[in-house]
């Protein structure tokens, strides 16, 4: 009693989703009916307010009536007791236009009005707030329209519970039901016997079937009987599931493995047979669904994989049968779930042994290639295809490809390893499958069983690694592979297939690439150098002939598919392979000829196949070709002046045929141009080499000859773009040359005998640099950027190694007058006629020459008594030339002349300032100079007299250059003399000092005086 | 014109076919592979005077360089004089006789075995007794010393610490040490090296005017390298960076120019005899006769 009680009362929660369902039903429904109400109450108010307004109108009217009747009265009555007609007259027109004026706006209430009549009218009893009638009037207007013709948007959560009402409550409701199923069971688990449990659970689902019959054929409960049959189909497998398998649930009465599993299959076979009579895609899915689900539960063996396929076979059977796609997805994806979930239950490592690899890849087999032959039906051929069929198309194949690989491998048949074959010949399938989808008219299946046709095969070779022996000879084989399956579906036409099948190719050439950098990098590499680079010029030959094939015969094609600009791919990576074979072999002899011939070979198929790229792969080799000479010259043959000579000679041959045998199209001159270029710098680079073991001096030298050389060659030549490449390497060489001269000949003081070998490679240099800037460019080069921008700039380095040999050679001492001697030969006419920045030079070489002697006569200290060594006798001699110099440059140094290049035209402006008052700008520096001489040269008592002595000279050169400046600065400069007098000598010198210098700078103040009074008018004038 | 050019380029080739071919039969060497330091030489030559001329124009002068040695020489002259010491100093006062400055010169020497040698302003020099060790004989010592006195009275010492000096007279002597300290991390890199080879050439030109053979210049700067190699050190290896951070250049660079200097010299004075004194060295004795001892004459031939 109490077990049927506890029954009844737990069955109640079959109840509860269903009250649940219907509550939400009622309450939606509620509240679209006071939402209705709402609505209409909504718009009696409107009419009432519309009603309103024009009630309100009509006040206005019947007043004015009322009023004008008033008026006529009154009229009446002023007529009739003699009133002057022009009086009654006038006010007449008024009540008119007020009245007009008022139905026009009909709605103004708010205007005074005349003293109220009596009229019996609510409007006029209470007076309406302003805005009101206003707002009343617009909604009178628009509202009913709205209400009567359309009804009201739903909401977004409306719009969600209706969703959920119509489909999510059925589902919903079943798994609640199963749920509340579970409780009951397990509740009547602790108090029946489990056969009792069973059949009160069998009774529940057929109380639900019986819930089915009541409904199915009202209308609105249509959805809901359906879902009440789908539940009792479900309880009733969950019941044939626990009976003999599920022992923790209580409804296992079945001791007996067959029949258990007998009752259990007829739980599945009554789901599957709904799932095949239902007729719609969802229910069956569920009973598909719900066929598998026990199966996981039960304890998992080989006979319930068997099981499982076939309820995924039934699936998909039914599937093909309805055309159902989303059921076929979700019958492969469930399989495919199992299938792993199975393995893994199993508790067997992969890849399986015994019988198994065979149970487990036949059962995989039958449901994704049945999977996949679902989707050759004749409607492909008259819609497109949805995503989803594509993609379960692919993945069932793909599923199949994994089990392959997962379990197949070290399964033997005859001794052999069948994965291979079976990849290969399910390629084979797939592809003849291909056809079959051709016949049809379904162009994407076609494409895409040619594509897995493809990846099943590749997939075949990847499993024949070993045997298909090193790295680079099975990639080599991947590349071929997938160069024929682009040939043949080029062939067939598939475009799909063709794009796939050209990246496919370029993807196996860039394996193939890549595999070859990976053995000639490789410290063990598992070929020869020479077996590599044959295989990569294979490898090259078979792109290049590949790439012009396409482009020859399927042009439009490869147009269409990627583009023509990606098929230069192809020649870049026959570059690249020419590239690695060349790098393969760098440690052989024979290395600069062997790339030579290749990167030759490239060169002439570049000129025949032209548009796959050939041109940049074919430099790509040939500059390889240049660095693997200078590299391994530098390497492995330094010192070796033959073996250089062998990589040499082949690399600098390439660039001469290249000069040579250019193409006459438009790419020729640049062809040249850069072969000319790497001529030159393999000429550089061997005189580098050749020269470097015996004497690292003798490149320095070499270069600047070769600097000549391609001077005079680029000056005669009659193309302008080779005299320019010429031009532009014999600056190339000046640098080179500039460089190895300060890290190389600087440090390096050698006599040969009593001749310094530096200060001779200096003249030199300098001769050479001038040779430079004296040549005159051809017609050709005149123009050209290379000569106008680099050639000014050889006078300045020119100067620059002039005044570093200086540096240099020069003793300390002595410099002030090297300067000078610059300074004046820069003054030479011959040279200023050459350019006139040799003024600026000759200034600036002067004032550095006036700063050499005040910083020689500071710090220069020779320990040494010969009167030349000492800094302050040179020094004496240098203010000498300074201030020959300095008359010499009043008549010659014209700096308002100067011009510079566009780089240095700050130097120019310099100049034109300096230019302003030319007797300051030489004369001041040498002013300074000489008082910083004085200072740092002489006793200090006897400074003011010698400084007294420069005020002199300068104010005789004031009268000398007539310039008043000067005598400005000669009487500042007295006075800090006499400042100097009695501040300092009056303390310091000793009486006999004190008195010389008094005596002197007094007789100077009174020549001064003198020359003044004598030539003084002349600076006056 | 086109004749004169002619002429001038037949020279130019004639000159550069000549140039091959003497470096091709004396098969010239450089002292290193290659370094920047020598053209960073040149380089620094400008910062240099602008320091220089920034240093005159301090109101600093010998007497005030003298009082900082003075505080030097009390600082650290309060040991007892070794032998050594009064040896080194007996040298030192055969260079500094001849130096402008009027300094009383003074060495110290360091009981370090690494081989050094610096000068402090004032006439203030440290010597460590490894260098003493290392170098072959005294008239290399005379060479590192009179290097060391090249610095002091070429004023690069002085100039070091002019900021100092001055800031000291005014009362702000941290101030001086940090424009000092500012000079020293910005700038000095970039004319060290040329005073390094001012203070060389100082030492080669007094060496030059002595008793001492000059080669030792050079050999003082091969006895370094040697040490150098002796402790495994690595070869010099040029770098841009590398070489404007040296604040000396290389050895190999030094010993090159002076030990072919040295060449030159005695090929023009073959008749000469000059003094090496490894005996000297090796007893602390001093060259203080004219005679000195008969074995250490050595002579161009």
């Amino acid at each position: 009693m109490i077990e049927l009680l506890a029954f009844l009362v737990i069955s109640a929660q079959f109840l509860i989703p269903f009250a649940i369902i219907y509550l939400l039903i009622r309450a939606r429904r509620a509240k679209q009916h006071l939402h209705a109400q709402d609505g209409a109450i909504s718009d009696i108010r409107t009419e009432l307010q519309r009603i309103g307004t024009h009630l309100g109108s009509l006040e206005t009217i019947v007043h004015d009536l009322r009023s004008a009747t008033g008026d006529i009265a009154r009229v009446s009555g002023d007529i009739e007791m003699g009133a002057p007609a022009k009086r009654a007259a006038k006010p007449a027109p008024k009540p008119k236009e007020k009245r007009a004026t008022e139905i026009v706006k009909p709605v103004i209430l708010h205007e005074p009005k005349p003293k109220p009549v009596p009229v019996p009218t609510p409007a006029a009893k209470k007076p309406r707030p302003p805005a009101e009638p206003d707002l009343g009037g617009v909604q009178a207007r628009k509202k009913p329209a709205k209400v009567h013709l359309t009804p009201p948007e739903p909401t977004a959560g409306e719009q969600l519970v209706a969703k959920f009402m119509e489909n999510w409550t059925g589902i919903l409701g079943t798994v609640v039901l199963v749920a509340g199923i579970g409780f009951l069971g397990t509740y009547a688990a602790i108090r029946m016997a489990p056969f009792a449990r069973f059949v009160l659970v069998l009774l529940a689902a057929a109380a639900l079937y019986g819930g089915y019959l009541s409904l199915r054929h009202r209308k609105r409960w249509e959805a809901m009987s359906l879902w009440m049959r789908s539940s009792a189909a479900a309880v009733f497998l969950f019941a044939c599931a626990a009976a003999g398998g599920l022992p923790n649930v209580g409804l296992m009465w079945i001791e007996s493995a067959p029949l258990a599993l007998s009752v259990l299959l007829v739980g599945v076979a009554l789901n599957l047979g709904l799932a095949w009579s239902v007729g719609r895609e969802g229910f069956a899915t569920l009973h598909v669904v719900l066929s598998l689900i026990p199966m996981a539960i039960l304890p998992q063996a080989t006979m319930t994989l068997g099981i499982v396929t076939a309820i995924a076979v039934f699936g998909i059977l039914l599937a093909q049968r309805r055309q159902w796609i989303y059921h076929l997805s979700a019958s492969m994806i469930l399989y495919a779930l199992y299938h792993a979930f199975w393995i893994a239950e199993q508790g067997l490592s992969l890849p399986l042994s015994g019988n198994l690899p065979a149970i487990v890849v036949g059962s995989a087999a039958i449901v994704y290639f049945g999977s996949a032959l679902t989707n050759y039906r004749k409607a492909f051929a008259e819609r497109p295809p949805l995503s989803i069929e594509i993609i379960t198309h692919v993945v069932s194949w793909g599923a199949l490809v994994v089990a392959f690989v997962l379990h197949l491998p070290g399964v033997e048949f005859l001794g052999v390893d069948i994965l291979g074959p079976v990849l290969l010949a399910s390629g084979l399938v797939a592809f003849t499958l291909s056809g079959n989808a051709k016949r049809r008219g379904i162009s994407w299946l076609r494409d895409a069983d040619v594509i897995i046709a493809q990846a099943f095969v590749v997939a075949s070779l990847l499993t024949w690694r070993q045997a298909l022996g090193p790295t680079i000879q099975f990639a080599g084989l991947i590349f071929i592979e997938t160069l024929l399956f682009l040939r043949l579906v080029i062939k067939d036409g598939a475009r799909l297939a063709a794009l796939v099948g050209t990246v496919t190719s370029a993807v196996g050439g860039l394996l193939f690439v890549l595999a070859g950098i990976y053995t000639v990098t490789s410290s063990s590499p598992e070929v020869g150098s020479w077996q590599l680079a044959a295989i990569m010029v294979a490898g090259a030959a078979v792109t290049v002939f590949s790439g012009d094939y396409l482009l020859r015969n399927h042009r439009e094609l490869m147009k269409a598919l990627i583009g023509l600009a990606s098929m230069r791919l192809v020649g870049v990576g026959a570059g690249l392979m020419i590239v690695i074979a060349t790098a393969s072999l760098y440690e052989q002899l024979a290395v600069g000829f062997a790339a030579f011939a290749m990167a030759t070979g490239l060169y002439y198929a570049s000129r025949k196949m032209t548009g796959t790229g050939l041109y940049l792969g074919t430099w790509m080799a040939i500059i390889t070709t240049q660095l693997v000479a200078w590299f391994v010259s530098f390497g492995h043959y330094a010192g070796m002046p033959l073996q250089q000579l062998a990589q040499l000679v082949p690399a600098a041959l390439l660039a001469g045929l290249v000069i040579r045998q250019a193409p006459s199209d438009a790419r020729a001159v640049q062809q040249r141009q850069a072969a000319i270029a790497l001529l030159g710098i393999n000429l550089g680079v061997s005189a580098y080499l050749l020269m470097n073991p015996v004497s690292p001096l003798m490149p320095t030298v070499a270069l600047a000859l070769l600097s000549l050389a391609a001077l005079e060659i680029g000056n005669r030549l009659s193309v302008k773009d080779f005299a320019v490449t010429v031009l532009n390497l014999g600056h190339a060489y000046v640098i080179a040359a500039g460089i190895a001269y300060i890290t190389v000949v600087l440090p390096t003081l050698h006599y040969f005998g009593t001749i310094n070998l530096r200060m001779v490679m200096e003249v030199f240099g300098v001769g050479a640099l001038l040779y430079w800037w004296l040549a005159r460019p051809s017609e050709l080069l005149a123009g050209t950027n290379s000569w106008r921008t680099a050639h000014p700039y050889f006078l300045e380095l020119t100067i620059a190694l002039i005044a570093t040999t200086a540096f240099i050679e020069v003793p300390l001492v002595w410099r002030p007058l090297a300067w000078m001697t610059f300074a004046l030969l820069f003054l030479a006419p011959a040279l200023t006629r050459l350019s006139t920045r040799f003024f600026f030079y000759s200034l600036l070489a002067y004032v550095t020459s006036i700063l050499a002697v005040a910083v020689n006569v500071s710090t220069a200290e020779v320990p040494t008594g010969i009167w030349y060594q000492q800094p302050w006798n040179t020094g004496l001699i240098a203010i000498a030339v300074q201030l020959a110099y300095l008359f010499i440059a009043y008549q010659r140094l014209e700096l308002q002349k100067v011009s510079f290049q566009p780089g240095l035209q700050v130097l120019e402006r310099v100049s034109s300032q300096l230019s302003a008052n030319r007797a300051a700008t030489i004369c001041y520096p040498f002013f300074a100079g000489l008082a910083l001489f004085l200072a740092w040269r002489f006793e200090q008592t006897l400074l003011t007299f010698l400084w007294s002595l420069e005020v002199f000279a300068i104010f005789i050169l004031s009268i000398t250059f007539r310039q008043n400046h000067f005598r400005l600065i000669a009487l500042a400069g007295m006075a800090a003399c006499l400042f100097r007098l009695v501040i300092y000598d009056m303390q310091e010198a000793d009486l006999l000092i004190r008195g010389l210098v008094f005596v002197g700078v007094g007789g100077l103040m009174l020549a001064m005086n003198a020359v003044y009074n004598k030539y003084g008018t002349r600076v006056s004038a | 014109m086109t004749k004169l050019r002619a002429i001038f380029l037949g020279g130019l080739l004639v000159l550069g076919g000549a140039l091959v071919a003497v470096l091709y039969m004396e098969r010239v060497q450089p002292p290193v592979e290659r370094t920047f330091t020598s053209a960073f030489q040149v380089f620094g030559e400008t910062v240099r005077v602008v320091d220089r001329l920034a240093g005159r124009a301090m109101p600093v002068d010998d007497f005030d360089e003298a009082a900082l040695g003075e505080a030097y020489k009390s600082a650290y002259g309060n040991n007892e004089q070794t032998p050594t010491d009064r040896y080194v100093n007996a040298i030192l006062g055969d260079i500094g006789a001849r130096t402008r400055k009027d300094f009383s010169y003074q060495a110290f020497v360091i009981a370090w075995d690494v081989p050094n040698a610096m000068a402090l302003p004032g006439g203030v020099i440290f010597v460590t007794e490894g260098l003493l060790d290392t170098l072959d004989n005294e008239a290399q010592l005379a060479a590192v010393l009179a290097h060391e006195v090249g610095h002091i009275e070429l004023s690069h010492c002085v100039d070091a610490v002019k900021y100092e000096i001055v800031a000291k007279k005014l009362g702000v002597l941290s101030l001086g040490r940090i424009a000092d300290l500012a000079v020293q991390l910005m700038l000095r890199h970039s004319f060290s090296k040329t005073q390094e080879h001012e203070a060389d050439l100082y030492a080669w030109r007094w060496l030059g005017h002595s008793r001492y053979d000059p080669a030792a210049v050079g050999g003082s700067f091969s006895a370094l390298m040697r040490w150098k190699n002796e402790r495994g050190a690595s070869g010099y290896r040029a770098g841009l960076l590398r070489d404007y951070f040296s604040s000396h250049p290389p050895l190999e660079v030094r010993a090159y120019e002076f030990n072919n200097r040295a060449a030159r010299w005695w090929r023009q004075h073959e008749n000469d005899r000059r003094y090496a004194g490894a005996q000297n060295l090796a007893e602390r004795k001093a060259l203080d006769s004219e005679s000195g001892l008969p074995d250490e004459w050595v002579t161009g031939s």
